[in-house]
């Protein structure tokens, strides 16, 4: 049976940050739909948008937990990742604690590969954005493919974006309202929107 | 034939997410003295905030951005992005006030009439910004972002109705965020007007 979450699409383009997730088996069908409100900007989103702001370093933890010295750089929050690539870019995982202000990094993030409990990671992609007034807005998305011989329950989703040169931070992460069971030789693709509206 | 069902939508009712922005505006008199504060949420982020946003993100350049001078310019991702950290008497970038009362727009590039730099008529001497780093308090992380403008213009400065902050995009200037203010606001000669935006994320 197909399960459906959604929060109506009106509702949700007056927010500044809300996500759909689609999960389909390996003919493509879709078995399951989720879309809502994101729970949320993290505190490295803050501080990053602080140091672009200042135009000055601050120590913001990297997705392994390591204070980094980030300085006001060109790469700070890029998310474009190519395939495989797992450092930055949307990310899943199976952790299902509540998102905290202070999280650093996904719970228990789910790793690139096709061995038991790891996932395929697509290219994250991020279209220009689009002024719809009273809206502009931009959508990151990312399908990863589950070819690990086994499901895989997705239950947290989080944007890990670029600082510096060669650090990464959690700058968005939410737990899943209905865990996504993702079949052998299916995928999840998440889109994100991240908008602003007067 | 199996009857689908038909899938139920849920409206959820989870507390409002935010990456919320406010501000507060203070009106003193020559001697210091507060006379008039005006706090509210803000409204709001525009246009080009998310591209130059945007831009960061995909790490390439994007076209049709406007500057605050009403120029449509191609950007790329940059380290001077964002920047609001203006020295005293730069109007380039950081907080700015204005005359103009026409209600926020998406599209909105610049303030409507924006007072300039200076002591002639309606015009301020624009103080350096200043910035606070984010703190965490409960389930928000935020930071203030302030600027005092005072008035030795030698009169009054009234009718003041609007507020914005300038951000930079590489070489250029963009605007990033502006508000209406509820009611008009008046400095004396001698006087200041402080406006602090405060930028927060809340989980």
């Amino acid at each position: 049976m197909k399960r459906e979450i959604r929060c109506p699409l009106e509702d949700l383009k007056k927010e500044r940050l809300w996500y759909a997730i689609v999960t389909r088996d390996r003919q493509g069908k879709v078995v399951s739909r989720e879309r809502r409100k994101s729970h949320s900007f993290l505190k490295q989103w803050n501080q990053l948008v602080y140091v672009q702001m200042k135009q000055a370093a601050l120590s913001i933890k990297d997705t392994t937990e390591v204070p980094r010295n980030v300085n006001d750089k060109t790469e700070n929050f890029a998310m474009n990742a190519t395939a495989g690539a797992t450092a930055f870019g949307i990310r899943v995982g199976t952790g299902n604690t509540p998102v905290d202000i202070e999280d650093f990094a996904l719970e228990t993030p789910i790793a690139q590969g096709v061995g038991a409990g790891q996932m395929e990671h697509l290219v994250c992609t991020v279209p220009t954005s689009v002024v719809a007034p009273p809206s502009c807005y931009f959508v990151v998305s990312r399908s990863i493919v589950n070819n690990s011989g086994g499901v895989i329950t997705v239950r947290e989703a989080a944007i890990y974006m670029r600082i510096d040169t060669s650090w990464y931070a959690c700058g968005i992460r939410d737990v899943l309202v209905a865990p996504q069971a993702v079949p052998n030789g299916g995928a999840i693709t998440i889109d994100w929107t991240i908008g602003v509206t007067v | 034939m199996k009857k689908e069902k038909k899938p139920t939508q849920v409206q959820l009712t989870d507390k409002k997410v935010e990456e919320a922005l406010s501000y507060t505006v203070e009106v003193r008199d020559k001697k210091g003295q507060v006379l008039q504060r005006i706090s509210a949420p803000s409204r709001s982020y525009v246009e080009q905030w998310n591209q130059l946003i945007n831009i960061q993100a995909k790490q390439s350049a994007a076209a049709g951005l406007i500057d605050t001078g009403g120029i449509v310019r191609s950007i790329s991702p940059d380290l001077r992005t964002f920047g609001i950290n203006a020295l005293a008497g730069n109007i380039l970038k950081g907080i700015r006030v204005g005359k103009g009362f026409t209600a926020v727009a998406i599209d909105d590039y610049a303030l409507e009439t924006p007072l300039g730099e200076g002591v002639g008529v309606d015009e301020f001497n624009h103080q350096a910004m200043t910035h606070t780093p984010p703190a965490v308090v409960g389930t928000t992380c935020s930071f203030p972002i302030k600027r005092i403008l005072l008035n030795n213009s030698g009169a009054t400065i009234s009718d003041i109705r609007e507020i914005s902050c300038y951000i930079g995009g590489q070489n250029m200037y963009f605007l990033g965020f502006r508000d209406v203010l509820p009611g008009a606001v008046a400095v004396p000669d001698g006087g200041s007007i402080t406006v602090t935006y405060t930028i927060a994320a809340t989980v």
